[in-house]
């Protein structure tokens, strides 16, 4: 069974906030909700400073404080590596988003899922079939999924993630300078296995020892 | 987590042109229940990033389709006062009512004369349609010299010294680095590859690769964002000294290290040509052709004799023609650069002595000059270092100065239109494979290139000034701009009067443009045009609409477009660099039109119908696309709409592939390298020596002094070498405004149209720099500004502009930077509303803030800044 993971090249991103926006596109997120996010910043002093752009998700760690702070197991890391939730199981306690050390969990609640893109002008037409596409169950916590169902649509017609557009994070293929790449970390030989040995991955705030499986090269 | 399919009987992909900006990426659409909900790349095409990649912003073009401020059907004015803050009292009425009133005032104008109706196209909303195809719709109303043709919503994005030049020296639109073959790359107020400019997210994904492969990116920019935050060195300048930094470059290349390409020299550029003393070429007397000097034979002969080798062109020395000393132009041109010395440079733009060179030695050391390339088994010079500007360091009083010194040291080194190097495009296009559509570039006279297609007025053979002008942008006089801004000049009339231009503007015929708020100080651009009688076609009423708008006409966005010409030249703002396939997409509808909506070019015909200039605008189109098979010309009396039109021109263009096109959604065929690397076997050359201004300079003199006009021109610019001349902002420094404020292109933002997205505008929110006015961390502590403050600039005309503080390090201490077009305040464009700040407003319109050569508007601006006292 594989462990996906992504590696952020740093590098070639240039914050289009491509993955943002088609990441709540793809799965209909409310005004205010992101699953994926640019920190942007800067270094240095005038004229050594350098900008400092980080594109941040879900890390799925393996060792996952969020899994460890949930108390009805709602939260918990697949067996692909997937940090999930189970909306059945989750009763909205939410100490999942306070342990989480890359706040990159959302309480989904009625005042959420009444936001309007357009305030006060009612949803418009892709919202509110949005909410039947990809419906969000009222008083739980949502997250980065890694776009889990495509990846399962995609295998089980035997695409590749990482590889296959329809097999792969919504993130991952809008990215138009291919900052982002996807696929196996148990397997040495994947790209991104080779790209973290060979450009020294880094995952972000290591020391929380939450094992993350995205990592950012530059 | 499970998907309801029992209430979905539609799911699908359309394929078609993204519409966000001008760039004309692939897009395909997901279609629910007839409901667009997901934008994507397309996979297989080159127009776009990695693998179907697109942007941020093209990914939420969704909301244009969702938006409910949309208008759904034509809005007329009731208030007759018009002006800022002012409501127009608008009255939903019937399309029939509408065009009626719109092609009975026309009529009535052209009894009188066509030239007081100007038309204005879109670069905001393009490649949104054929956005050039308004300026010969323009001349079917007899409207002369395109110089009715006003900018519309790209107004200051737009770059006239930089088209001027990329026609001039490559044939082409624009320039990019040759990111696939490149090592060192200069930019200059330019973001190329990092989001801005043409093709952005193709050059995007072709720079990331480059840099990845160890390409070195040196960015000259006052701040270090978007380019210089990516670069792999960010060298902070202030805005419109590029040229004193280029300078120095190019003595540095030519008179200290001594190392130039003289083969391409000799071969490739117009520095042959032997000079008077007062600079302009001696000439054949019977053919008229420039002269040279062939060095083997010791012989003066005609610039394209074959009987020369191209090494034995004479770079060099001095000789004797009929009794006069001449010399070639690079004699001149290498006496010339001697006094342009790193300390001299330095001093004007801030940039360190040891940094410039630094760069000026990186440069040479990477230009590989001598060595060859062998790429599809043919051997071209291979020169891997790209020197590139656009926008930023082209928009200012010194515009064509800015851009000819960057250029220089390309042509120094023989890295122009050659594998690494500075790369001219999109400059071509072949025909379709069985199909008829082709754009070549031409050979003109004295060997100078002439693009297939420019946007208004070819730049070569150039126009000498003269006047009467018979148009509102004086282009007979200002005869070098690509898009005219005279009519925005806050002493327009008085240049209508004194050169003759008889006819007052009565009328706006627009497509989606806001150049009210954005080109300069909006008073004047509301005085300048407050009298016309504006009709627009947009999706929104934004502010130009609400402040002089009569009547405004619902458009269908992108989304709901059937144009299967909106990028069919890949010619001005498409097309890749590189040596990549040609791709051409379509845009086809994935919704129904919104309300009563139509697509403009539809509303066009209808319009010219009614008037009765149907005929000539389809003449014109059949001339256009070239269409000589009689069973698919437009024939007189014919009556067509666009997607009619598109039948039988796609057949034309396509062949017996057009079915296949039009479900495949784009056409694609293979761009042969003898096609990217072109001009290396055409015998042209480029007129880096530009001696057109010298006889420019005489025929502008003659006519202020027979005119009498006494405002205020540089006419020391009208000189064939690149030279220094101060920026008027600069000139309007002192001790109370004392910052030089500028404005950059936010990869997020195309003009202000995208600040109506909220997709856009949410994560515009989370970016620190894109809704705020940037400083200089040391500046703001030494003025007592900390992040979140209010501020006010203020111009020495008392123009303010107020905004949000964020400091920054990346940032020259002597700067303000605002992000484009923001502080809008339409009714109709509620999410725009109040965002960000207006940079455009700060800008002064007199003729002296106006490059005299190529009428661009000096784009950086005196200022004092000051803390809001509520705060």
């Amino acid at each position: 069974m594989p462990r996906w993971g992504m590696v952020i090249d740093v590098k070639r991103c240039i914050a289009c906030w491509g993955c943002t926006i088609a990441c709540k596109e793809e799965h209909f997120l409310p005004p205010g909700v992101f699953w994926n996010r640019i920190l942007i910043g800067e270094t240095g002093k005038f004229p050594s400073s350098r900008k400092l752009i980080y594109p941040i998700l879900c890390n799925h760690c393996s060792d996952a404080a969020c899994v460890e702070a949930c108390p009805t197991g709602a939260t918990y890391v697949r067996v692909d590596g997937i940090v999930a939730v189970d909306d059945k199981k989750c009763v909205g306690c939410r100490a999942c988003l306070v342990s989480c050390p890359y706040q990159q969990r959302t309480y989904y609640d009625q005042t959420v899922k009444d936001r309007e893109y357009f305030p006060g002008q009612g949803k418009t037409a892709m919202e509110l079939i949005g909410e039947k596409l990809y419906p969000f169950k009222l008083g739980t916590v949502i997250k980065c999924n890694f776009c889990m169902e495509r990846l399962e649509e995609g295998m089980k017609k035997g695409l590749v993630p990482g590889r296959d557009e329809d097999a792969s994070p919504a993130c991952v293929n809008i990215c138009p300078v291919n900052a982002r790449i996807f696929g196996d970390l148990d397997d040495p030989d994947s790209v991104v296995s080779r790209l973290i040995m060979e450009k020294k991955g880094k995952q972000l705030k290591k020391e929380f020892g939450t094992e993350p499986a995205v990592y950012y090269i530059d | 987590m499970t998907y309801k399919t029992d209430e979905i009987w539609e799911d699908k992909w359309v394929n078609t042109t993204c519409g966000v900006c001008y760039c004309g990426c692939g897009a395909k659409v997901r279609v629910v229940n007839g409901v667009p909900v997901k934008i994507e790349g397309i996979k297989e095409s080159t127009m776009g990033g990695d693998g179907a990649g697109l942007c941020g912003k093209g990914a939420a073009g969704l909301m244009y389709y969702h938006d409910p401020n949309r208008i759904k059907k034509p809005l007329r004015r009731t208030n007759p006062e018009k002006g800022i803050g002012v409501d127009p009292m608008w009255k939903e009425i019937e399309w029939e009512e509408a065009l009626e009133e719109i092609s009975t005032r026309m009529k009535k104008i052209m009894e009188d004369d066509p030239n007081k109706i100007l038309f204005t196209n879109q670069t905001m909303r393009a490649s949104d349609g054929p956005h050039n195809h308004a300026y010969f719709y323009a001349q079917a109303f007899g409207v002369k010299n395109n110089g009715n043709f006003i900018i519309g919503g790209g107004s200051l994005h737009c770059g006239n010294a930089a088209h001027m030049l990329g026609g001039l020296i490559h044939g082409a639109w624009s320039i990019a680095p040759d990111w696939r073959y490149t090592k060192y790359v200069l930019k200059w107020g330019s973001s190329k590859g990092t989001g801005s400019g043409h093709s952005a997210m193709t050059n995007a994904r072709l720079r990331a690769d480059a840099i990845r492969r160890g390409t070195r990116e040196v960015v000259f920019d006052p701040m270090g964002n978007f380019a210089g935050g990516k670069a792999t060195e960010w060298v902070p300048i202030l805005p419109g000294t590029d040229t004193a930094v280029g300078l120095a470059i190019a003595n540095y290349i030519l008179n200290t290290r001594g190392e130039i390409d003289e083969l391409y020299l000799k071969a490739k550029t117009n520095f042959v040509y032997l000079i008077r003393e007062d600079g302009t070429f001696i000439r054949h007397e019977k053919s008229n052709k420039p002269l040279v000097f062939d060095g083997k034979e010791g012989k003066i002969k005609e610039f394209d004799d074959n009987s020369i080798a191209h090494e034995d062109f004479s770079l060099y020395g001095e000789y004797e023609y009929k009794g006069e000393k001449v010399r070639p132009c690079f004699e001149a041109l290498k006496q010339h650069l001697k006094q342009f010395t790193p300390q001299w440079a330095s001093q004007i733009s801030t940039v360190p002595v040891g940094t410039i060179l630094k760069v000026a030695k990186d440069w040479v050391d990477n230009a590989q000059i001598g060595s060859t390339i062998t790429i599809e088994g043919q051997s071209f010079p291979y020169r891997p270092v790209a020197s590139v500007t656009f926008r930023g360091s082209q928009g200012h009083s010194n515009g064509i100065h800015q851009v000819a010194a960057i250029d220089l040291m390309s042509q120094l080194v023989g890295a122009e239109d050659v594998p690494g190097g500075t790369m001219g495009w999109p400059s071509k296009r072949r025909k379709y494979p069985g199909g008829q559509y082709e754009r070549m570039p031409r050979i003109g006279e004295d060997g100078v290139l002439i693009p297939a297609v420019f946007y208004s007025h070819d730049p070569w053979p150039v126009h000498i000034p003269s006047v009467p002008c018979d148009n509102n942008g004086c282009v007979d006089f200002w005869t070098h701009c690509t898009l005219s801004h005279i009519p925005y000049v806050k002493e327009r009339d008085y240049i209508h009067e004194k050169f003759g231009m008889g006819a007052k503007p009565e009328m706006i015929f627009g497509i989606a443009a806001n150049f009210i708020i954005s080109q300069s100080d909006w008073d004047v651009a509301v005085e300048n045009f407050k009298d016309c009688f504006v009709v627009q076609m947009d999706l929104w009423v934004n502010e130009t609409d609400q402040a002089i708008g009569d009547i405004i006409l619902p458009d269908v966005s992108y989304l709901e477009k059937d144009c299967w010409s909106s990028e069919i030249d890949a010619f001005f703002f498409s097309g890749s660099p590189s040596n990549e396939d040609w791709f051409v997409h379509l845009q086809q509808p994935v919704a129904e039109p919104i309300g009563e909506s139509r697509f403009f070019m539809d509303v066009y015909i209808d319009v010219a119908q009614r008037v009765g200039v149907l005929d000539k605008f389809n003449e014109s189109l059949n001339n256009y696309y070239g269409v000589t098979d009689e069973a698919l010309k437009i024939k007189p009396g014919e009556v067509l709409n666009w997607k009619q039109i598109g039948e039988r021109y796609m057949r034309w263009v396509y062949g017996d592939d057009k079915e296949k096109v039009e479900k495949q959604g784009y056409a694609t065929w293979h761009k042969p390298i003898e096609d990217v690397y072109w001009r290396w076997n055409t015998q042209s050359r480029c007129p880096v020596y530009m001696e057109f201004l010298l006889h420019d300079r005489r025929a502008v003199e003659k006519i202020i002094e027979d005119t009498g006009f006494e405002l205020e021109m540089e006419l020391d610019q009208y000189t064939p070498m690149p030279d220094w001349f101060v920026p008027t902002s600069h000139k309007e420094l002192d001790s109370e405004y004392d910052l030089l404020a500028f404005s950059y292109r936010d990869i997020l933002h195309t003009n202000n149209t995208t600040f109506q997205n909220p997709y856009v505008d949410e994560v515009s929110k989370m970016c620190p720099y894109t809704f705020t006015i940037t400083l200089n961390r040391a500046l703001a502590d030494e003025r007592g500004l900390a992040d979140g403050d209010i501020i006010w600039l203020e111009n020495r005309y008392g123009v303010k502009e107020n905004g949000i503080v964020k400091t920054m390090e990346a940032q020259s201490p002597r700067v303000v930077g605002i992000s484009g077009q923001g502080g809008l305040w339409a009714d109709g464009r509620p999410i725009a509303r109040g965002k960000g700040s207006n940079f455009c407003k700060l800008l002064p319109s007199y003729l002296r803030h106006y490059d005299p050569i190529t009428g661009n508007i000096e784009t950086a601006v005196a200022v004092k800044i000051y803390k809001d006292q509520g705060r």
